[in-house]
């Protein structure tokens, strides 16, 4: 049933606390995991501020540095883990990308975090976790 | 994990697909299972019919509970030949409430839900159930596609 294990992190405590749950059961069904950092470039930003693209790459190179420290992290806490685990980097939106990853990768079950944006953008668009579980075509676990 | 799992099941093939997965996941991890069926009942029509008597109310309810015994009798049948422990539970109101409700009063450990929309605009508007339980719980919610 868990062949291989999707956890989207972000470096929050909800997305640790998922990929702890992921692991988990992993050990119980001897599966391998898929750790994903999604990069949220300024994408829409670059778009508009044509003219200053330099500080715009510049929060890219940081965001992307960030998203090391966090894949490093997972690294750290996920050792000792019996399994195959594959550690990756994408860029973009992030419910897309995870939803796009799962798929090249055919995993069998996304385990994420729940963790909403706040207010009115929340209210728009969902949080990631939600339209994870709304758009996958895999099962989905939302851990607390 | 998966020491006590709470399935809603409301008569839907992704809900007896639900009720499938978590039969072999408690069988794996040894855990019991509660399954649950939410009755729906006309409690908003209820208040603006309440000069045409109880009677269309009661007789709509009762066919529903029916339709709900029906709905844990197929799930007691599909669960044929596990070695868990299994409650049945069947509670009236609304779904998503319901169903957090009766994760707490049992005390479950995780919660496996199949993904069904309700389509449209009442999707957009109200969410799905799933997703409502999914965002509302305080366990682990599986969904299931």
């Amino acid at each position: 049933m868990f062949k291989k294990i999707l956890v989207p992190v972000d470096g929050s405590a909800p997305a640790w606390r998922a990929m702890d749950t992921a692991r988990n059961l992993a050990e119980t069904y001897h599966a391998d995991l898929v750790i994903v950092h999604v990069v949220q470039g300024l994408s829409t930003r670059g778009l508009i501020v044509n003219g200053m693209d330099i500080s715009v790459k510049n929060d890219n190179v940081n965001s992307t540095k960030i998203g090391n420290m966090i894949l490093d992290t997972a690294k750290d806490r996920l050792k000792g883990f019996p399994g195959k685990v594959e550690y990756d980097m994408e860029f973009g939106d992030a419910a897309e990308k995870i939803m796009d990853d799962a798929r090249d990768k055919s995993v069998s079950a996304i385990v994420v975090g729940r963790r909403g944006l706040s207010g009115v953008e929340e209210f728009l668009l969902g949080s990631v976790s939600s339209r994870l579980v709304q758009y996958a075509d895999i099962p989905v676990m939302v851990v607390k | 994990m998966f020491k006590k799992i709470m399935v809603p099941v409301d008569g839907s093939v992704t809900s007896w697909k639900a009720l499938e997965k978590a039969k072999a996941l408690a069988e794996l991890c040894h855990g019991d299972l509660v399954v649950a069926h939410v009755v729906l009942t006309y409690s908003n029509a209820e208040l603006y019919v309440q000069e045409a008597g109880g009677d269309i109310l009661d007789v709509e309810r009762t066919t529903m509970k029916k339709l709900g015994t029906h709905v844990l009798d197929t799930a007691k049948s599909k669960m044929e030949g596990f070695s868990g422990k299994v409650e049945y539970v069947m509670e009236v109101g609304q779904p998503a409430s319901q169903i957090l409700n009766l994760a707490e009063k049992h005390e479950v450990t995780d919660i496996v839900i199949g993904c069904r929309g309700l389509g449209g605009i009442e999707e957009f508007l109200l969410g799905s159930v799933s997703s409502k339980v999914a965002q509302h719980a305080k366990v682990p919610v599986l969904i299931v596609k």
